[in-house]
């Protein structure tokens, strides 16, 4: 699998990631670490918890980041998540949470299938 | 070409939560900049606490936890030496209201997320050379002419040696120029700027090491150094004083404020606050020009502080409130008028003697507020008399000389009298010589308004300055007051003479008068003789609250 094919997997834009980072090495460098990155299972148990306003800066964030890796799907699920949860609206937050949670598992089922490929 | 890179090395110091994002930042930013990570505001502020102005930008990310941007734009906002900064807040969110509230609380930019590197970079370039170019003028540390450090560098060291240095006793010494604004005029600002430059350099040559030396301002000269013998000042003053006399100047004259071991809580410009007003406390005394602040200074310093904090309080939840002391006419043996006075109970101070709040009231210029507001009181009172069928008799309150400063004063007064649909006559106003002395125009003008008006104008404390007789004719009053003082001497022969004189000299100019502090028999009876009209003092009353007057008033 290559970076290309892996953004077409989770509907990343990676267009817009190679005329961000120039270099594929960068590119993979950075989707990399997504893997460790902490904010959809603290959002997970956040939502748990009904902690509105830690969920609302996990989700914030982990919109931030899906944008800067160009994972556009990912960016758009977590940002409706954000306005909901910026708003308050927790239950609104919850019923959406499945949607949110496939997309940042496709992103993270093919980047460990990808890794596996290199 | 993005480079600001002329040789030195600049720091980015990124503030964000997420690792991922950081890394972004560092990845672009590292080719060209030394960064810095920290992982929320409170981690950020701790490196720029230690870096302090070596950071040359900050990359900050707003929703963050345990400090998150907007509390770190808050902390940052409160430390001065840290707000030339230039902040860019990161942001992912479409809110423009979460960007206008950035840029209200100190944010200079933005960039969105995605990062681009291309925007990135270029915004950071040219924030960095924007507040560099900016801060070439507030590097100039010296005041030319002295080499001394300038107001705000001085402050700013004085500050860090005491937070540095808790242990360390420090005292403060200032030399005043007293004499520099009137040598500048008569002999060019060049002999002045001579005259500075040789006292510092006698300072400078006799300061101790480590001390740190400022330029106040124009005139002040001030040494900040570690606490020694007071012998060591005294010794010093001297010398400066012989200087002095060796200056290249003429008229040259110099006082000096000191104040040993000051205090680890306050700042250096509340310090030197403190050792320039001991300075004005022996402007005027001829000979002493040496001052020290002392514990008694301080904590009268302190309580002054404290009176001036609590006054706008004081006044919108009614703590004054308005005595009134009869004056008693002697051709009817019985009240003749009033005169209101302003008591101040605060409720953990106790009572405060308007002979210590007036004259800082004056100071600030809250005191025509507190004019005003004892008019509305009087007035509201006087009409409360009226209703209730009370006899008519004259109340007078004080005008403070500065409330003659204030912009369409007779007209206020006017309208508050008016309000409360008060008969003129019944509305008497006291005023002091000081406000004629001081600013002749606006009094002169004021007492014909208020006296066309249908006002009375009764001149206050006569004999107890420097009165002159010609104010009686030039001022257009309508009743002279005594001071007490007059009361107090009223034994001795020449004081019967002068005052002899005195009331013939009302009672050809038509004024009545009113004799104040009378305490005994023997004063009522001399004041009587002369033909005194009106009394007051103890020995008939002293000031009542209002409702112990009104039984006074009816009796």
């Amino acid at each position: 699998m290559t970076i290309q094919e892996f953004y077409e997997r989770i509907g990343g834009d990676y267009n817009d990631a190679i005329n961000r980072f120039r270099k594929d090495t960068l590119i993979q460098r950075f989707v990399q670490m997504f893997t460790k990155d902490p904010n959809f299972a603290e959002l997970t148990e956040a939502l748990k918890n009904d902690d509105v306003s830690t969920a609302f800066r996990n989700a914030h964030t982990l919109k931030g980041v899906a944008a800067n890796l160009s994972f556009a799907k990912l960016q758009s699920s977590a940002s409706e998540m954000t306005e909901y949860l910026r708003a308050k609206q927790l239950e609104d937050a919850k019923a959406y949470y499945p949607a949110l949670e496939a997309d940042y598992n496709l992103v993270v089922n093919a980047l460990t299938e990808f890794q596996n490929a290199q | 070409m993005y480079k600001t890179n002329d040789g030195k090395d600049r720091t980015v110091l990124v503030i964000e939560d997420d690792e991922i994002n950081r890394e972004i930042l560092d990845a672009i930013l590292s080719p060209y900049y030394t960064v810095l990570q920290a992982e929320n505001g409170k981690a950020g502020l701790d490196i720029l606490e230690s870096r302090g102005k070596k950071i040359s930008l900050i990359l900050l990310d707003i929703q963050m936890p345990v400090m998150n941007g907007f509390e770190f734009l808050e902390a940052v906002s409160s430390r001065p030496s840290l707000l030339s900064i230039p902040i860019i807040v990161t942001t992912s969110s479409a809110s423009a209201t979460d960007e206008i509230k950035c840029l209200e609380n100190g944010a200079t930019d933005f960039v969105a997320k995605p990062y681009n590197p291309d925007i990135v970079l270029r915004r950071v370039g040219s924030m960095i050379r924007l507040s560099e170019a900016s801060s070439i003028i507030e590097q100039v540390e010296y005041d030319d002419l002295t080499g001394f450090y300038n107001r705000d560098f001085f402050f700013a060291n004085v500050d860090k040696m005491l937070e540095e240095n808790p242990d360390t006793d420090y005292d403060i010494a200032c030399c005043k120029l007293m004499s520099l604004k009137m040598i500048e005029a008569r002999y060019g600002t060049d002999e002045g700027s001579k005259l500075v430059s040789f006292v510092a350099g006698s300072i400078k040559g006799h300061t101790p090491k480590g001390a740190i030396c400022g330029r106040l301002n124009n005139e002040d000269l001030v040494v900040f150094s570690v606490h020694n013998q007071k012998e060591y000042y005294e010794k010093h003053a001297e010398r400066i004083r012989d200087l002095i006399k060796s200056t290249p100047v003429p008229d040259a004259s110099l006082h000096i404020g000191l104040y040993s071991s000051v205090g680890h809580n306050s700042s250096a410009s509340s310090l030197c606050d403190n050792v320039l007003a001991v300075i004005e406390d022996v402007r005027y005394q001829y000979g002493k020009q040496i001052a020290e602040f002392n514990e008694q200074q301080k904590a009268r310093r302190l309580r002054q502080q404290a009176i001036l904090g609590f006054m706008e309080n004081a006044l919108k939840e009614n703590q004054f409130d308005v005595y009134y002391q009869p004056k008693h006419r002697l051709d009817g043996d019985r009240i003749g008028g009033a005169e209101a006075l302003v008591r101040w109970t605060h409720p953990t101070l106790g009572f405060i003697s308007p002979g210590e709040f007036i004259p800082l009231f004056e100071a600030s210029g809250f005191i025509t507020e507190l004019s005003f507001y004892v008019a509305e009181r009087v007035c509201r009172d006087i009409r409360s008399w009226l209703d209730a069928g009370f006899p008519k008799i004259p109340v007078s309150w004080n005008l403070s000389r500065l409330d003659f400063e204030y912009q369409g004063l007779a007209e206020e007064i006017n309208r508050i009298v008016n309000k409360y649909l008060i008969p003129h006559e019944l509305i008497h106003l006291e005023v002091t010589e000081s406000a004629y002395a001081e600013a002749a125009g606006a009094f002169m003008d004021n007492i014909g308004k208020l006296r066309d008006m249908g006002f009375t104008i009764e001149l206050d404390d006569f004999g107890s300055g420097y009165s002159s007789f010609n104010a009686l004719s030039d001022l257009n009053i309508d009743v002279l007051k005594l001071d007490m003082c007059f009361a107090r001497n009223l034994d001795s022969e020449k004081q019967q003479l002068i005052l002899e004189h005195i009331f013939s000299i009302a009672n050809n100019l038509g004024m009545s008068v009113v004799a104040e502090g009378v305490e005994t028999d023997s004063q009522v009876e001399t004041y009587r003789q002369m033909g005194c009209t009106y009394i007051q003092g103890y020995y008939y009353s002293k000031p009542l609250p209002k409702d112990q007057f009104e039984k006074y008033l009816i009796k």
